[in-house]
């Protein structure tokens, strides 16, 4: 009897429960107008800011009446978006938009799994301004099968590995930028070789070549399937040759890390290199030569301003369109909102509203910046309370100057952008649910391997004929199949 | 009617107990027991559905054990599982005898005040995160600027690269594992040692017994039971590590895995990329499977020899 | 020093104590050596740091790695006071359904002890992992942005219920509750005047650890709170070290522009800096609990 009891308030707290969860669908009401705005619930990547609501409500007066809607914007600290946005997906929460990349909150995968809501007619009706804005390579490159499923901010469209250069140090040593051979892929690298000689020589305490064990850099002269992820699977960039194959087996690819033994073996690398996550302490301190970064036009004032110390670059290779540049940063309607038409409309006007673009970055004119000419700005003391990332918001071709920026920032984005080349793999997207064990296990092989061989710590003589065996036995060659009949599918798909 | 006053009284004091596990109660249903419904996804291929978490577990497809097959899939398979059942019945060993001698010392010790003053001093490593214990110990072990080395040189002997060297890591990691752990252990047991009555040694004495022959006599039983629960919820984690301490303090070295790589560390490597919660809730699962079939068992053997010490 | 006047029953020789110093000492100056360690290097310069690594005692002192720390002035001013402020109410809490619930399955005589100690054992072995329990949090209780959302997940805990129940099991209380029901005294009264003041050490320990699990929890931060003024100070120190990381791992993907963040991110030193910040409060306040045990101690020995 008693058990019986216990049973029943088991019962009815568990139904209790259930009905609650299964709550909270409202009626629809007629939303969307200035009236009754729709709240789109926006998540986004950052350091949340003090005065977010401040601004948030100020634009919210403006879009209510522009577009019937109203802004909930949710900032997540960089290093736990993607976790945390990995558990909003899944867990079905009501948001509308939110911040996507090939790095975080990953598109590639959300977007094949159906987190997000397919773009493409949207797109046609409400987007019209998108379209024109952005440079269309941004579009067919983040198209899944032709579906659009997140809009790509315009920014820099490809993606360069260039070396830095410790300036002082270099002019201190009498080597000047044009010592070293720039596009030169690996011998770009070897061309640093006798000023970190010199470094060594003279100044013993310094590192001359500052880098640490990440397996994203290398760049060479193809593409990779797997985007920056330094998982195998790589493609020539143009020769009209679809073959995939493991850049670990590749000679060019092999070089590198030839070369990053003997600059260890001569000390130019920290023996510990393999070992730490950063090397902020070093680079602060300005007790290194040079290290490697992805550029973007006047990126050496962003950095030199950045470091406290001048610092000048030289590309290693051409700037490259990839579906990992393109997919740098963009932004997804859930395939849960509710009025995905309304939310188009609002990154239309982010996108070519330089009002609403301005404001959501820079923040409210009086309290945080103040204008000094029609494209210029400058901060006030209030910006310490507004400091928002401008590349995941959008269009950043719209944005205003700040101070340090040359007049011609934005003419020189596009020149930029239209001289990169684009990768013949641009807009192919790899399904990896048909290898998930293989592809899991070759990570973790990657994993055990990567950061020895790309510090020079392991020698390649042994490592990477081991790390080629290794991957192997973890199913390497069913993984490169499946890239292979999944990427001949796409190209025969292309053609017709 | 006497016996119906009883009867009353009796439902009343169960009355009282089932109000005095109610909060209690009503946390794990919400908090634990509602979430476990997740597990289903060891056993989907999960999907996105407009309509919600429960929505897309509806219209995901089946998958059988096909999550679970990563764990497998590797070489590694039985050194991870060697890995992580090694380490725990040494940290389990290690650190039930470490925290005990902890305990029965601070207990004994004649100066109170010093007795607080080290018990304090052996929690300051339990707040260290596991982060900067690993920068801590790369600041001893660095190949150029490491303590160790250091002192090495000056005995003429050629610096090593520890993190190169998977056979002395697992003197390490136990090493550390009991550094962190022992104080925060030694409080549980120090606190049931405060509650032994003091006429148990009174009694002890009169009959001629030392101190040590006090503790083995006296303490020791009276922490008896303790102990056991203690080594049991461990039993039933020995599938599971601690990934703080396996990855962030070998700094997730490559050529250290052969005896640092333990399950949690490989599950997490292997689903950096994919970031399938499948295959998660997959892990999970199967660790928590085989702890619980160790625990039962385990339980079952104490329960043989002595039914009161058993924890169910 | 050694109170030989009252030296009793029980107690150790001079010698025996003598040994059992050393024993302690040499254990607690390991576990006292790297956070001196630690607070050395956040009063380094990076220009030491750089060039000698981690030192005992730094080449040139510094302290920019605090006044990095007091820039963010209010917020970590903020942040405390929530971390305070969860970590008292939690604790009370947690004590509260925790001990209750410890105690009515450690009675013989509550009849479905069995079912509710499984119903307590099960969480530790078994999870529905995050997502699920997101979900229950967020849709169902509203943690979002909510103190709750930082105390609840806490606020019970299979492993101390445990360590609780073997407590109340081994104590010597059995006789002091038989004579309180003679006197007719209700299970609630029994628990409160006698159980409880009785099991002062086992319950004090399990305050203590709560109190702990409070002060470091910057997980439930992740998944709750996104507004500053709610942040514990714990998911504020945790957030500045990981975002370095994160910032400088991702810079190839990140564009150029990431960058002007790593302008206000902090070096090593600032990094130990932050381990000070996070762990000097919670360590004054251990004396604190250290009283319970001194009590629990006396009580024991009232009948000497």
């Amino acid at each position: 009897m008693r058990a019986a009891g216990l049973a029943r308030m088991l019962a009815v707290l568990l139904v209790g429960a259930g009905l609650l969860l299964a709550g909270g669908c409202q009626p629809a009401v007629e939303e969307g107008t200035p009236d009754n705005p729709y709240r789109i619930v926006w998540y986004t990547i950052g350091t949340p800011q003090k005065d977010l609501k401040l601004v948030e409500a100020r634009l919210n007066e403006y879009l209510r009446e522009k577009i019937g809607a109203e802004l909930d914007i949710r900032m997540i600290d960089w290093a736990n978006y993607r976790e945390k946005m990995n558990v909003v997906l899944i867990s079905g929460e009501n948001y509308d938009l939110c911040f996507t990349a090939s790095w975080s909150n990953p598109y590639e995968q959300n977007a094949m799994r159906g987190a997000f809501y397919p773009l493409n007619d949207l797109l046609d009706r409400y987007g019209q301004g998108i379209k024109e804005a952005l440079d269309p390579r941004f579009i067919e490159g983040a198209k899944i099968n032709g579906q659009l499923y997140a809009i790509p901010a315009n920014k820099e469209i490809g993606q360069q590995v260039v070396y830095r250069i410790n300036y002082d140090l270099m002019t201190k040593l009498g080597f000047s930028l044009s010592d070293f051979r720039p596009l030169a892929g690996p011998d770009s690298l070897r061309s640093l070789a006798p000023y970190f000689q010199k470094i060594r020589e003279q100044y013993p305490g310094y590192t001359p070549y500052a880098i640490f064990g990440n397996m994203n850099y290398l760049m060479g002269d193809m593409d990779f399937i797997l985007a920056n992820s330094g998982l195998p699977g790589a493609v020539r960039i143009e020769q009209g040759n679809y073959k995939v194959f493991n850049q670990y087996e590749d000679r060019e690819f092999q070089e590198y890390f030839r070369l990053y033994r003997e600059f260890y073996e001569k000390g130019y690398i920290a023996p510990d290199a393999a070992q730490i996550r950063d090397d902020q302490s070093i680079i602060v301190s300005g007790r290194w030569g040079a290290d490697y970064a992805g550029y973007q036009p006047y990126a050496d004032n962003i950095w030199s301003a950045a470091m406290n110390m001048k610092i000048v670059s030289f590309p290693e290779f051409r700037p490259i369109v990839t579906k990992n540049s393109v997919m740098g940063s963009m932004m997804a309607i859930s395939i849960n909102s509710r009025r995905p038409d309304i939310v188009m409309k609002f990154l239309n006007l982010l996108n070519t509203d330089p009002y609403v673009r301005n404001t959501i970055q820079y923040g409210i004119e009086g309290i945080h910046y103040q204008k000094i000419a029609a494209n210029r700005i400058e901060f006030l003391p209030g910006h310490a309370n507004y400091e928002m990332p401008g590349f995941s918001l959008g269009n950043l071709f719209i944005t205003y100057l700040v101070p340090g920026d040359p007049d011609d920032k934005w003419e020189r984005f596009r020149e930029w952008n239209d001289s990169a080349v684009s990768s013949q793999i641009l807009g192919f997207h790899f399904d990896h649910t048909p290898v998930t064990a293989e592809l899991a296990a070759v990570t973790s092989v990657m994993n055990q391997y990567g950061p020895g061989l790309f510090t020079g710590q392991s020698d390649p003589g042994v490592a990477l004929p081991k790390l080629n065996q290794e991957l192997k036995k973890a199913g390497l060659d069913r993984l490169l199949a499946e890239q292979q009949r999944q990427l001949d599918e796409w190209v025969k798909n292309r053609r017709q | 009617m006497s016996v119906r006053a009883t009867g009353g009284w009796r439902l009343r004091k169960n009355t009282a107990f089932l109000l005095m596990v109610l909060p209690g109660f009503i946390w794990l249903v919400l908090l634990k027991y509602l979430p476990m419904g997740g597990i289903v996804l060891a056993f989907k291929n999960f999907h996105f559905a407009r309509g919600g978490f429960w929505q897309s577990l509806w219209e995901s497809s089946w998958c059988g054990l096909q999550n679970f097959e990563f764990l497998f899939a590797s070489q590694n398979a039985w050194i991870i599982t060697r890995n992580t059942i090694l380490y725990n019945l040494v940290f389990i060993v290690t650190g039930t005898i470490l925290a005990l001698a902890i305990a029965v010392a601070l207990s004994e010790l004649l100066n109170r005040r010093l007795a607080k003053l080290y018990q304090t001093c052996l929690f300051f490593p339990y707040f260290l995160s596991w982060v900067v214990v690993g920068y801590l110990l790369l600041g001893f072990l660095s190949f150029d600027k490491g303590a160790v080395n250091g002192m090495l040189g000056q005995f003429g002997w050629q610096p090593v690269q520890w993190y190169d060297q998977p056979g002395v890591w697992p003197y390490i990691l136990s090493f550390i594992n009991l550094w962190k752990n022992a104080g925060y252990n030694a409080v549980i047991y120090l606190a049931a040692i405060m509650g032994i009555d003091r006429q148990y040694y009174e009694a002890a004495e009169i009959d001629g017994a030392g101190k040590w022959q006090q503790t083995i006599y006296v303490t020791l039983p009276h922490l008896y039971k303790l102990i056991i629960v203690m080594v049991l919820l461990a039993v039933g984690r020995i599938f599971s590590a601690d990934f703080g301490l396996f990855y962030q303090v070998p700094l997730n070295s490559g050529a250290l895995y052969p005896t640092t790589d333990v399950i949690d560390t490989y599950v997490f490597r292997s689903l950096m990329y994919t970031g399938d919660i499948g295959m998660t809730t997959a892990a999970g699962l199967y660790q928590s499977v085989v702890g619980f079939i160790l625990i039962m068992l385990v339980n079952k053997v104490i329960k043989k020899y002595d039914r009161e010490s058993a924890m169910f | 020093m050694f109170k030989t006047g009252r030296r009793g029953v029980g107690q150790v020789s001079a010698r025996g104590n003598l040994l059992l110093n050393l024993f302690l000492f040499l254990l607690s100056a390991a576990c006292v050596y790297p956070l001196l360690f630690v607070l050395m290097i956040s009063l380094s310069s990076n220009e030491s740091i750089a060039a000698n690594g981690y030192r005992l005692w730094p080449g040139q002192f510094s302290f920019g790695a605090y006044q990095y720390m007091f820039t963010i002035g209010q917020q970590i001013i903020t942040s405390y006071g929530v971390t305070i402020v969860v970590t008292v109410a939690g604790t009370v809490l947690s004590v509260l359904i925790t001990s209750l619930y410890a105690y009515a399955i450690a009675r013989d005589d509550f009849r479905y002890r069995k079912f509710f100690t499984y119903l307590a054992i099960i969480p530790l072995l078994f999870s529905g992992g995050l997502v699920p329990f997101y979900m229950v949090s967020t849709q169902l209780l509203h943690f979002r942005n909510s103190l709750l959302g930082l105390i609840m997940p806490l606020a019970f805990n299979s492993f101390f219920i445990m360590i609780l129940r073997t407590y109340f099991r081994a104590g010597n209380i059995k006789p002091l509750i038989e004579a309180a029901k003679i006197d007719g005294a209700g299970e609630f009264r029994i628990f409160f005047r006698i159980v409880l003041p009785l099991s002062l050490p086992g319950v004090a320990t399990i305050a203590l650890f709560s109190a702990f699990a409070y002060w470091g929890d910057w997980y439930n931060a992740l998944l709750f709170i996104d507004q500053p003024s709610l942040t514990p100070v714990q998911a504020m120190l945790m957030n500045i070290q990981s975002n370095l990381q994160f910032i400088i791992q991702n810079s190839t993907n990140l564009s150029a522009q990431a960058f002007d963040l790593l302008r206000n991110m902090p070096t090593d030193a600032a990094r130990m800096a932050v381990v000070i910040l996070a762990t000097v409060p919670i360590i004054l306040a251990y004396p604190f609990f250290q009283r319970y045990f001194i009590r629990g101690l006396t009580v024991g020995g009232v009948k000497d």
